[in-house]
């Protein structure tokens, strides 16, 4: 936020900006000062705000030819990929554009949580972000089920189910859900209205998302408050605007290769084959994005405990800016936590391997020792660390480590390579 | 740069576990080169029109494609016969249309908007058929297994002799490639089952990748056009990536936004218009429609005085002669065409209930008279019941 009140030079724009404040928005987007080390970990929040616009546009799209009925989903969707022009690409975009999300999804969450940019005075940011997350599984899972394939029928089966391990009402819920005894036309319809509402949802979520990001501003890769506006950081516009147009350009290179060369890849052969009450699929799977939750779902032997173990894991995060007792934000100054940090990395990527896998002999049992860390890393690691760690002095300002005396040579090193 | 090195190798890793853990049950399927697969991959035409050769002659016996129409083999990208074999491929199948103006549904020949003729009614018919199993639509079907085209061209040739110590029931196979290696198909292709016109030998092996290959196009006939849109927009991306990248080390150097940004605009502003004159042109260079114009030798024939033709006469005007109370025709008294006169009786109606009703009122009346003769002596009160006769009619 600028000191100066931003006046619109022409008589009109003050006239208008008098009644709606539109121009000193623009105005405070473009003059917003950021941090001057924000490295491209940095550039996914606007590539996620990109991934968000096209699933909204592509989607509209489909909605316009796609039949939400259960007779007849399965056959409009052929429709779409044959007769409706490039209409194989809007549906690859938008099936492929869900992958590309949950990936960028993924390394925003992962990057918050190597910087600490959950901790104060940002809790309320990454709050509001956890339930993005949690509306993104909901659209993604409905939306899934929309196209009427075999994995569709038999994943929304699966998913619904997990309402019947609550005790009493559990039953009833599941037969609310489905709008009938089985996973049927009525559930389809009510999914698909499901689907297209989300997205605005996180729309509005996405706004107060950024709004209650512009408060206290970007955190960055040192994790140290900083004077705003100052030496140490820069206008949005053109500095961060044109970095972000550069990795969200990367970003499409990589989403183009998928569409256009592998566009099936990433969802499951079965999902081709027309729903069928009467034959179930030798492994039902969901998305790859929601793997590493289906494994902890899995590795807990009752039903109801895996209900509450896979929904704590996501939980979970939302209590993150108080599991973590360290006052120091940056893993960068924290060398005991940098080391678990990439264990939970690793043990995520484990759990969503096995999630994949038959649950199963050895299968089973790393899923559940790596269900057990995930858990350990949250509830034990993280808060005895913050007390433990002996922590490496955390500079003063961005620009110390370079003028004054640095800390960290390492450090000093890289913001040589990146002011150059 | 050093960071972005990083970044793009995490991203290369991780698809490469999600693939890998995606068809984690990996099969050795024979492996043959597909036209179609690569940056530029393309379907070969030939081995296309081969390959619905053997899909008409061999799998549709049982296997319906019910998503293609026949318009699709003549499209752009597919096996793209001419429109006059498309024409004859589609009129050489029957199909039910209706219902026609007399309510009924009737056979005739297919047209290229026809979906492809199934050869069962349904999914139980096609069941009853086939010992319980049923053989699955092909439209989608590379698509709808996990090996794709390698597995599909495999199964074909996978038919082996039972290794011993497997029993199998009656009407089931075995296949090297199938899932627990039973299928109820019986090995579909043997040497020279169909005849190419082309000349190619029709061994089992050419014959399994010609009908893989349509089945590829079956299930995506638009891959071509995305092989081709997919190479521009990525060069196109890059070439844009390359001057952003430039931009933003200038904007870095110099903390002047605009000229960069306006290079970047410029170039696409002329790389859009290269695009936009080049459809321009072709536009302009398309040759004109040919006309086709019949010539006809002038020569002397006998002009006809007269003309047999038929027709229909009709009335200019017309009346409806109404009867004033309605009721049942006794008699016509007219024949149709003939001449009537003003006053002229044309038609008796029937008026036995009138005169049964008539006969009942002077019955009733002579009630009344004797009646009222009792008990009435005054003789001016018999005009009474009179007067209610008359009501009665």
């Amino acid at each position: 936020m600028s000191d100066h009140e931003y006046v619109p030079s022409s008589k009109f724009g003050k006239w208008f900006n008098d009644r709606l404040p539109l121009l000193t928005l623009a105005s405070h987007l473009t003059d917003y000062p950021t941090p001057k080390n924000l490295n491209y970990w940095w550039t996914f929040g606007g590539i996620l705000t990109f991934c968000l616009i096209t699933q909204i546009v592509t989607g509209l799209t489909l909605a316009m030819h796609y039949i939400a009925h259960a007779d007849m989903a399965f056959e409009s969707v052929e429709h779409i990929m044959r007769d409706v022009n490039y209409g194989w690409l809007i549906r690859y975009i938008h099936a492929n554009g869900a992958s590309m999300f949950f990936l960028a999804v993924y390394i925003h969450i992962f990057r918050s949580l190597f910087y600490g940019s959950y901790k104060s005075p940002r809790e309320i940011i990454w709050i509001i972000g956890i339930i993005i997350y949690l509306l993104m599984m909901a659209a993604a899972f409905m939306g899934y089920v929309l196209p009427w394939g075999q994995m569709s029928f038999w994943g929304a089966t699966v998913i619904t189910n997990l309402f019947s391990a609550i005790p009493l009402v559990g039953e009833g819920i599941v037969t609310w859900l489905w709008g009938g005894y089985s996973v049927d036309n009525p559930t389809l319809t009510r999914f698909f209205t499901l689907h297209y509402l989300i997205p605005f949802l996180i729309l509005g979520l996405v706004v107060l998302h950024i709004w209650a990001l512009h408060v206290p501003g970007n955190n960055n890769p040192i994790g140290i408050d900083i004077k705003k506006p100052s030496k140490d950081t820069v206008p949005f516009h053109p500095y961060i605007v044109i970095k972000d147009g550069f990795a969200l350009l990367m970003f499409m290179i990589v989403f183009a290769f998928f569409v256009f060369y592998s566009p099936n890849i990433l969802g499951h052969a079965d999902n081709y084959i027309e729903a069928n009450p009467m034959v179930t699929p030798a492994h039902i799977v969901p998305e790859w994005y929601l793997l590493p939750f289906y494994a902890i779902l899995r590795s807990v032997p009752d039903k109801l405990l895996g209900v509450v173990a896979m929904l704590s894991a996501i939980l979970i995060l939302a209590a993150l800016p108080w599991l973590d007792t360290s006052k120091i934000r940056s893993a960068v100054f924290r060398p005991l936590y940098k080391q678990f940090y990439w264990i939970l990395v690793a043990d995520v990527l484990i759990l969503g391997y096995m999630g994949a896998m038959p649950a199963e002999g050895l299968y089973l049992l790393i899923a559940r020792v790596a269900t057990a860390y995930y858990f350990l890393h949250f509830l034990v690691i993280l808060p005895v660390l913050g007390f433990k760690e002996k922590t490496i002095p955390v500079p003063l300002s961005i620009t110390e480590p370079i003028l004054g005396g640095s800390p960290n040579l390492a450090m000093a090193k890289k913001k040589e390579s990146l002011d150059k | 740069m050093k960071n972005f090195i990083k970044l793009f190798s995490i991203l290369v890793l991780f698809f490469f576990t999600i693939t890998q853990s995606n068809s984690a049950e990996k099969i050795d399927y024979l492996k043959t080169d597909w036209s179609f697969k690569g940056l530029f991959g393309k379907f070969d035409r030939g081995s296309l029109q081969r390959g619905y050769q053997v899909y008409t002659e061999v799998c549709a016996a049982c296997h319906s494609m019910k998503y293609l129409s026949y318009r699709n083999l003549g499209e752009k990208g597919g096996p793209e016969f001419s429109e006059a074999e498309t024409k004859a491929i589609a009129a050489s199948f029957e199909v039910t249309d209706g219902p026609n103006a007399d309510g009924e549904m009737f056979e005739r020949p297919a047209k290229l908007s026809d979906k492809f003729v199934m050869p069962y009614e349904n999914v139980k018919a096609a069941q009853a058929a086939n010992g319980g199993a049923y053989p699955p639509d092909m439209s989608v079907l590379v698509k709808a297994r996990g090996g794709g085209v390698d597995y599909i061209y495999s199964l074909l040739q996978g038919y082996e002799e039972v290794p011993s110590g497997m029993t199998l029931d009656e009407g089931v196979h075995y296949n090297k490639y199938m899932y627990g290696n039973k299928i109820r198909m019986s090995a579909p292709l043997s040497e020279d089952i169909v005849e190419y016109g082309d000349g190619t030998k029709a061994t089992v092996e050419q014959m399994s990748k010609d009908v893989t290959t349509f089945l590829m196009w079956a299930a995506e006939p638009h891959l071509e056009a995305r092989h081709q849109m997919g190479f521009k927009a990525i060069v196109y991306l890059i070439i844009l990536t390359i001057l952003v990248y430039f931009s933003m080390k200038k904007i870095k150097a110099s903390h002047i936004a605009i000229i960069p940004l306006a290079l970047i605009l410029i170039t696409l502003a002329l790389v859009k218009f290269f695009q936009i004159s080049t459809i321009i042109n072709a536009f302009e260079n398309i040759p004109p429609p040919v006309a086709v114009v019949n010539a006809v030798g002038v020569e002397r024939q006998q002009w006809r005085k007269s003309v047999t033709a038929l027709g229909t006469v009709r009335a200019h005007e017309g009346i409806t002669l109404v009867a004033e109370r309605a009721g049942k025709v006794k008699k016509i008294l007219f024949v149709s065409g003939k001449y009537v006169e003003q006053g002229e009786l044309l038609l008796e109606q029937d008026n036995a209930n009138e005169i049964a009703l008539f006969n009942s009122a002077k019955a009733l009346l002579a009630i009344f008279i004797r009646f009222s003769s009792i008990t009435l002596e005054d003789p001016t009160d018999a005009d009474v019941p009179r007067s209610s006769s008359d009501n009665v009619f």
